[in-house]
Formats: structure tokens, C-alpha cells, sequence
């Protein structure tokens, strides 16, 4: 069976120091992964390869076995493979409505924004109650959940999670843990990127270990949650 | 050791020869006149290189730095009868002090503010000029202007040739004191700032002293050849401050590859003999001079010297030699590489 | 007449012309990051497609005035294809956008020269009524331009505001990065972004053309003030940029009245210098809606 998106032997850099060294990933359909590792070891880097952000060195990306690379981050988008960046920049001087908006309008599916909207809605009320108000004013699980929002109006196929839960407060961060896990059984994939490896180990079915722009270590979530190797993996990792 | 000094010098005593033979190669009149227009536009090249190429300063006010020094040596000699020798060292002062004003907003902005405001000074100059015509003749300019003379030799005699000394003099010292500024602490100092200024600041580098220097600096020269050129063609006008300089001079400087010398003097040679040939033809002069610059940019954006770079690389590369050292008067390789804006950026969440 | 209305009247206009010029300016300063030193050809280059088609082709000047809009909306393209997305993305592209809209300014001019020749010309007025109000009299460019600066602004941040390509124009201003993953194309945003602002300049010339005579460098004075301008009005809102076109128009129309017409400039400058050393982010700082 192959893979609905692969990374084969990705590199990638910036000038003349290299992020990437070979990375190689799969992820198969109806199936979640998890990404972990150091901050500054190429996690960031990888997902700006895939949206098409940044132009790898060498290696390939494929999603239903077509390579993503020449395609620009549009294009990615149209496919389905979206990603949603951390939310704390955001569109500071846009009103929550207005970002939901934009998130729809690269939706090849016209008539897929109404129900869209309303599930983003359901997922997250908040929002709708902060329809008006400018995302710069919203706090920071706010942001997280409209970054998601904005990600889910574009129809994915494949959704990419960027530190969702960065820098939030243990319980605005289980309020998101919750809405990441209803989410993995609504979309056909997902890629979950995070400092907190609980959240990911929980949430995921496989998870990667990426260092020094290379994967050290893959395995089951469930089987490594509980793995004391694991844990000594991200001692001094903070 | 005394190989590195030869190399070092070669190419300046090539350069003082090649400036003292020129002259006996054109004699005629007009042909005189396009080399000494040559010598002129390479040291304004050159100095506005400094700030503009060498420090990476947007200053668009270099036009206006000529203009004040052309205006301000016409009127002193014109008012007082003064000496063109003094006026042309009070031309370099006045020049300077307009460098100051213009500086002012320099203070609090950066990068492409400093290019607007500096712009809007030099519009400026034209309107204070047109203004206060009592002194400056307005747009007629001020006419009849003495000749220079040196103890009983004028410079207007043999075609001009006093001018032509004067001129390769002036090219000669702007380019050696481009040189030495580019090798000296101060210089690096400049680079350092271009390519990242908060870098350089960590490392204790003052922004605003550095770069009021260069500008200072680069502005007293422009005010020499202002000077210089109100007594060769013994006129001064309104289009010392115009459009027309502005693009000849960046045209020269992005054709010869900014920050570079040679490249800027090739630059300056190529520009002027093709204006010379152009003359004739009206508004065609400007079409094709600035074309020059688009072409330039769209085409070869390091200019001559970058492709003498490249060739040298090539062709060092045949020799299986190194070929990193490029010609000894190419400041780009004396100074700190320029990084991609890329590489400062951290790979990964900052 | 009137000095007060005399001067109020004068500003009022100036400050809309301003307006229109220093709009463009803003809207390409906050989302590409550069000036547009060519904005004062654009300005001529509506004038004169403007005066070809009312005097070659016998047109009314508004049809003339909407065909050289038209036909500078084309120009647009062209200019961002070739003088700004060459450059912006390499490494100091502002100097390089910046020299290279100096350099069609002189190119442009010249072929302005050798296209419509050097003799002085007018674009007819757009209306040849006049109002007199308190003593002075408003001839109809002016009034047409009193009216149409505000409008033109408005629509424009409403366009901004509400729909697709302005939201996509904010938000690439806002986050480039995030603004590309939603599928944002910065290319389209761009042209849509100097097309607007030379469609605001040829109007802006088609006006001047109609109370001054026309000259090839007739841009080059509206583009100084605006200029000013956006050191005075800041970049962030269109709103404080038209703000700022009508306080610089007033104060030139002051200064005029009471020093002359050359000290004028140099005060304004002094002015500007002043500002930008005290707040260099503009005297009237706001955020955009």
C-alpha cells in the first residue's frame, strides 16, 4: 500500500548550513502521526518543505504519489495537505470573521464554506463569540483555535498541526488536546508537531523523532507512551 | 612581502600612468573635454560609492552635495572675487555642512526611509536655489565664472589640460581614499554595519557616528567636484541638482558594480563616451542612459564587476590556481563576505 | 477675495491631490515594503493618455479620463512585472526597486518628451461650471477633485476592508508567511497593489492636467509632497495618509500665502525632518480597521 504522503530522503537549508540531512516519513491514510524533538533540529523546516514554504536541496515529497514539490504553497493547499502555523502571530489587525474567511477562500468547494464554518463553530464556540473582534486581541489559546480554524476552512485532506499548544496554560491546553482528538477522528490524516509529548504520544497513532535534522527514532504512540527510553530521549529537552 | 606590496601598488601605478598618458592620446578639443567629463563623473562616482556601495547607505542626496559645492565656490567667487582654489576648499566645507541637515533624519530611520528623505533634501536644493535667486541668479545660474590658474599657467589653455591634471589629481586621491577608508577599521567597520547592523552594534560599532562620517566624508568630495565643474564649464545651474546627473551617475555606478572602484571608473568611462556620442539626439540621452540601469539590473546585477569577478574566478580556475583573491583594489574582497539574508535566520523556531 | 477661504480652498485641493498620490504610495510602502519613486510618471503618463484622448480621438474628458485610467491599470502590470518582482525578493530589494523606479521615472519622461513634444498643453476641465463660495471661486477640476479624493480613498478602504483580494491584501501585509498557507498568492496580491496605486495617479494627473499645463516632470512635485505626506500621515492607515494630504496641503497653501512660493517647500521639509526625528512612525498613528 502506499503512502497518502511521504518524505523521502528530504534536505534542506538555509545558505550554506544544512536543517535537513535525509529525512524519510510516511503517513498512511486515516492514520495520525506525531512529530518530536528538540526545538531548532529541522521540525519547522520540514513542514515549510512540505506547503511548499521553502525549496528542499534534494530528496522528494509525494501525496498520493505525486510529488509535491514543484507546487506552490497554493497548490498544496488546493490538494488538501494544510498546514496550520503557530498561532500566536497570526493576522493581528484581522477580525476572527475575516481570518475565517480567508482560510475558506482557497477552498476549491465553494459551497463546503457554510458547513465548514459551522463546524469550526462547534469545535470551537469561542469563536463565533469572538466573531468580531480583532485576532490581535484574542488570548492565546484563542489564537491557537482560530489558526486551526482558518486551517479547517480550506477542506483539508491531510491537516499539519505547528506547536498547537506552545506557551499555553495546562488547562487551555487540555481544552485543545480534546478538540485535537475529535479532529483526528473527523479527517482523513494528521500530522501533529509538539513540545508536549504526552499530548502527542496520546494523540497519535506513530510518532517520529527528528534531530539534527534526521530521524533517530520512530515507533507506536501507545507503545512508547510508557517507554522509560523515551523518556530519557527529551531529558534536558525543554 | 614585497610581492604583496607590488601587487598592492601594481595596479595603481597602472592607473597614475594610464591617467598621464591619456591626454597626449586625445588632443582635440572635444575629445579632451569627454575625458576630462569622464574624471568628473568618476570622482562623484566614487564618492557617492561610499556611502551608497561601501556602507550600504540609501543616500540619494549626493546630487545635492555637488550642487551646493558648485553653487557655493560660484557665488563666493562671483560675491568676492575670492580665489577658486579657496572657494573649491570652502565648496567641500559647505558641502559637508549641508551633509549634516541632510544627515538629521538619518538619525532615527533606516534602510529605504533614509533613501526618501535624502531624496526629498536634494529636491529641496533645487527649490532653495530657484528661491533665493538674489544670490544664486535663479534659473539663469550664475555666469562667468574666472578660469583656474595655477602661478601664471591657466587651465583652460591646450584644450584645457590644466583641467585635465586638476581632474586626474581629484580621481586619483578619491579612489585612494575610497581604498584606504575600505581597508582601514572604519571602513570594516561601515561593511559591518551593512550586513548586520545589530550585529556590528553588539560588537560595540556606533550606527550613527560611523555612517555620519562616511556621509560627511563622501559629501565634501562631491562638494570638490561641484566646485571643480562650475569653473570648468564657468557656469553653475539649476541642473547640477537635476535628474539628468541622478541617473548618469547611478547608471555608471550599477553598470561598474556598486562598491566596487574599477568598476565604478569603467563605469564612469563607458557612461560619458556614450553620452558624448548620444548628444546630439535630445531626450534619446536620457532614454538610453537609463535603460542602461534597468538592463543592468534585470540582467547582471553585480555589474562589471561582477562579471570580471567571474571571469577571473574561471579563469584562475582553468590555472587550477585559487582564485579567491580577485584584483587588490577590489574592495568587496577585503570585506566581510555579504551572507544571505537567509543565513541569519535560525533554522528552525526562533 | 478672502485670504482665509483663499487659503483653505487652495489647501483643500492640494490636500486632495496629495490624497490620491500618497494613497498609492501607502497602500505599495505597506505591502511590498518599497517607495515608488516612479509615482510622479505615472501621474504624467494619465495626464497625457488623458489629453491624446481628448483632443486626438475627440472624447469627453470623463470617458478620456476612465479610458487613461484603464490604460494605466495596464501600465501597472507592466511595472510590477518589471520593476518590482525582479528585485523585491532578493537580498536589498529596496535599493533595488528603488533605483529602478528612479531610473524609468527618467526613462519614462524622456519618452514622454519624444512621443508628445515639448509644446505646453492642458486637459480640458471636467466641467466648466465654477462655484463661488465666501469670495472664492472653485472651478470645476477642483471641485470634481474636493470631492473625488475623499471617495476614491473610501472606496478603497472599503475594498480593502470587505472584499477577497483586500482581505488578502491585509492579511499578506500582516503574516507572509501564514498569509501564503491559507493560499494567498503574493504575486496577484502585488500587481492588484501597484494597479490600484497607478490607477490613483492617472487620476490624480488627469485633475492636475486640468488646472496646470502639462509637462513630463509635472509629477514630480505632487510626489515630493506626497511623500511628506506619508512622513506625516505614517503608512498604517489610509486614513491618517489622507489626513495627512489635506494637513500638508493646508500648510503648503499657508506657508505660500504668507512666505512665498519658494520658502514653501523648505518649510515643509523642515517640518518633515522634524517629525521623523520625534516620531518616525508617523505624527498620526492609527491602525488599519
Amino acid at each position: 500500500m502506499t503512502a497518502m504522503l511521504s518524505v523521502e530522503g528530504l534536505h534542506a537549508g538555509y545558505g550554506r548550513s544544512s536543517v535537513l540531512r535525509g529525512i524519510d516519513l510516511h503517513l498512511d491514510e486515516g492514520e495520525a502521526i506525531g512529530l518530536l524533538g528538540p526545538n531548532g533540529h529541522g521540525k519547522t523546516t520540514l513542514l515549510r518543505c512540505v506547503s511548499g514554504l521553502h525549496r528542499p536541496t534534494a530528496g522528494d515529497i509525494r501525496f498520493q504519489g505525486a510529488s509535491l514539490l514543484p507546487l506552490s504553497p497554493r497548490a498544496v493547499l488546493r490538494r488538501g495537505v494544510v498546514q496550520v502555523p503557530q498561532g500566536s502571530r497570526l493576522f493581528p489587525r484581522m477580525t476572527v470573521a475575516d481570518c475565517l474567511r480567508l482560510g475558506g477562500a482557497a477552498n476549491p468547494d465553494r459551497s463546503a464554506r457554510r458547513p465548514l464554518l459551522d463546524e469550526v463553530f462547534g469545535l470551537f464556540p469561542k469563536l463565533q463569540q469572538r466573531s468580531a473582534q480583532l485576532a490581535g486581541t484574542l488570548s492565546g489559546g484563542e489564537r491557537q483555535m482560530l489558526s486551526i480554524g482558518i486551517g479547517l476552512m480550506a477542506g483539508p485532506r491531510v491537516l499539519i498541526l505547528d506547536e498547537p499548544t506552545l506557551g499555553l496554560a495546562p488547562k487551555v491546553k487540555h481544552e485543545l488536546a480534546d478538540a485535537i482528538r475529535q479532529l483526528r477522528g473527523r479527517l482523513e490524516a494528521l500530522v501533529l508537531v509538539d513540545g508536549d509529548m504526552d499530548l502527542v504520544l496520546r494523540a497519535t497513532d506513530r510518532f517520529y523523532v527528528v534531530e539534527s535534522g534526521q530521524v533517530v527514532q520512530t515507533g507506536d504512540s501507545v507503545a512508547g507512551a510508557d517507554s522509560a527510553r523515551m523518556m530519557s530521549l527529551f531529558l534536558g529537552d525543554v | 612581502m614585497a610581492i604583496r606590496v607590488l601587487r598592492l601598488l601594481l595596479p595603481w601605478v597602472v592607473f597614475a600612468v594610464v591617467l598621464a598618458v591619456l591626454p597626449g592620446m586625445f588632443t582635440s578639443a572635444h575629445s579632451r573635454l569627454v575625458l576630462i567629463q569622464a574624471l568628473l563623473y568618476g570622482v562623484l562616482a566614487v564618492s557617492w560609492n561610499l556611502t551608497l556601495g561601501l556602507a550600504g547607505i540609501f543616500n540619494f542626496a549626493q546630487i545635492a552635495f555637488f550642487g551646493v559645492g558648485a553653487y557655493s565656490s560660484a557665488i563666493l567667487v562671483d560675491r568676492t572675487g575670492m580665489s577658486p582654489w579657496l572657494a573649491m576648499a570652502l565648496a567641500a566645507v559647505s558641502a559637508a555642512l549641508s551633509a549634516c541637515v541632510a544627515f538629521l533624519p538619518v538619525l532615527r530611520l533606516r534602510g529605504i526611509y533614509v533613501g526618501l528623505a535624502t531624496y526629498v533634501f536634494s529636491q529641496l536644493c533645487i527649490y532653495l536655489v530657484l528661491g533665493q535667486s538674489d544670490l544664486t541668479g535663479g534659473s539663469n545660474g550664475i555666469v562667468g565664472l574666472p578660469d583656474m590658474t595655477l602661478g601664471p599657467v591657466n587651465f583652460y589653455d591646450h584644450n584645457r589640460y590644466g583641467y585635465y591634471c586638476l581632474g586626474a589629481v581629484l580621481l586619483f586621491a578619491v579612489c585612494a581614499v575610497f581604498l584606504a577608508i575600505s581597508r582601514s577599521r572604519f571602513g570594516l567597520s561601515l561593511v559591518a554595519l551593512r550586513n548586520n547592523e545589530q550585529l556590528a552594534a553588539s560588537r560595540g560599532i556606533r550606527r550613527t557616528r560611523q555612517q555620519f562620517l562616511a556621509f560627511v566624508i563622501g559629501a565634501a568630495a562631491a562638494g570638490v567636484a561641484g566646485s571643480y565643474n562650475a569653473f570648468l564649464n564657468s557656469v553653475v545651474s539649476t541642473d547640477v541638482f537635476g535628474f539628468g546627473y541622478l541617473t548618469i551617475l547611478l547608471s555608471m555606478i550599477f553598470l561598474g558594480g556598486r562598491s566596487s572602484i574599477p568598476g565604478t571608473v569603467v563605469g564612469a568611462v563607458v557612461i560619458t563616451v556614450l553620452n558624448d556620442r548620444l548628444s546630439g539626439t535630445g531626450a534619446w540621452q536620457q532614454v538610453v542612459t537609463s535603460a542602461i540601469i534597468l538592463v543592468v539590473l534585470w540582467v547582471f546585477p553585480e555589474g562589471l564587476a561582477g562579471a570580471g569577478r567571474l571571469l577571473w574566478r574561471r579563469v584562475a580556475a582553468m590555472r587550477g590556481r585559487d582564485g579567491t583573491g580577485g584584483s587588490p583594489t577590489d574592495t568587496t574582497a577585503a570585506a566581510v563576505p555579504l551572507e544571505p539574508a537567509a543565513a541569519h535566520r535560525p533554522a528552525d523556531h526562533a | 477675495m478672502d485670504a482665509f477661504a483663499a487659503i483653505l480652498l487652495s489647501g483643500l485641493v492640494l490636500g486632495s491631490l496629495y490624497g490620491l498620490m500618497a494613497s498609492g504610495l501607502s497602500l505599495m510602502w505597506s505591502t511590498l515594503g518599497v517607495f515608488n519613486f516612479g509615482h510622479g510618471v505615472l501621474l504624467a503618463l494619465g495626464a497625457y493618455f488623458a489629453w491624446t484622448f481628448t483632443e486626438q480621438l475627440d472624447l469627453p474628458v470623463a470617458l478620456a479620463a476612465v479610458l487613461a485610467v484603464v490604460v494605466l491599470a495596464v501600465v501597472g502590470v507592466v511595472y510590477e512585472i518589471a520593476l518590482v518582482r525582479p528585485f523585491i525578493r532578493r537580498e536589498n530589494g529596496a535599493m533595488l526597486v528603488m533605483v529602478a523606479t528612479l531610473a524609468v521615472t527618467a526613462l519614462v519622461q524622456s519618452v514622454i518628451q519624444l512621443l508628445w513634444g515639448p509644446q505646453l498643453r492642458r486637459v480640458p476641465q471636467f466641467t466648466s461650471a465654477s462655484v463661488s463660495l465666501s469670495g472664492a471661486t472653485v472651478s470645476g477640476n477642483q471641485l470634481v477633485a474636493l470631492v473625488a479624493a475623499p471617495v476614491l480613498v473610501g472606496a478603497l478602504f472599503l475594498v480593502l476592508k470587505r472584499s477577497p483580494i483586500g482581505i488578502a491584501v491585509r492579511a499578506l501585509e500582516q503574516n507572509r508567511d501564514h498569509a501564503r498557507l491559507v493560499g494567498i498568492r503574493p504575486a496577484a496580491v502585488y500587481v492588484f497593489v501597484v494597479v490600484i496605486a497607478c490607477v490613483l495617479a492617472a487620476f490624480a494627473g488627469v485633475l492636475l492636467a486640468g488646472i496646470q499645463f502639462m509637462t513630463p516632470t509635472m509629477g514630480d512635485d505632487p510626489l515630493l509632497r506626497a511623500f511628506v505626506v506619508l512622513a506625516f500621515g505614517g503608512t498604517a492607515s489610509l486614513g491618517g495618509t489622507l489626513a495627512g494630504a489635506y494637513l500638508i496641503g493646508l500648510l503648503e497653501a499657508a506657508t505660500t500665502y504668507f512666505f512665498g512660493l519658494s520658502w514653501s517647500p523648505v518649510l515643509l521639509f523642515l517640518a518633515m525632518i522634524v517629525v521623523l526625528l520625534l516620531r518616525p512612525e508617523g505624527l498620526i498613528r492609527q491602525r488599519t480597521a
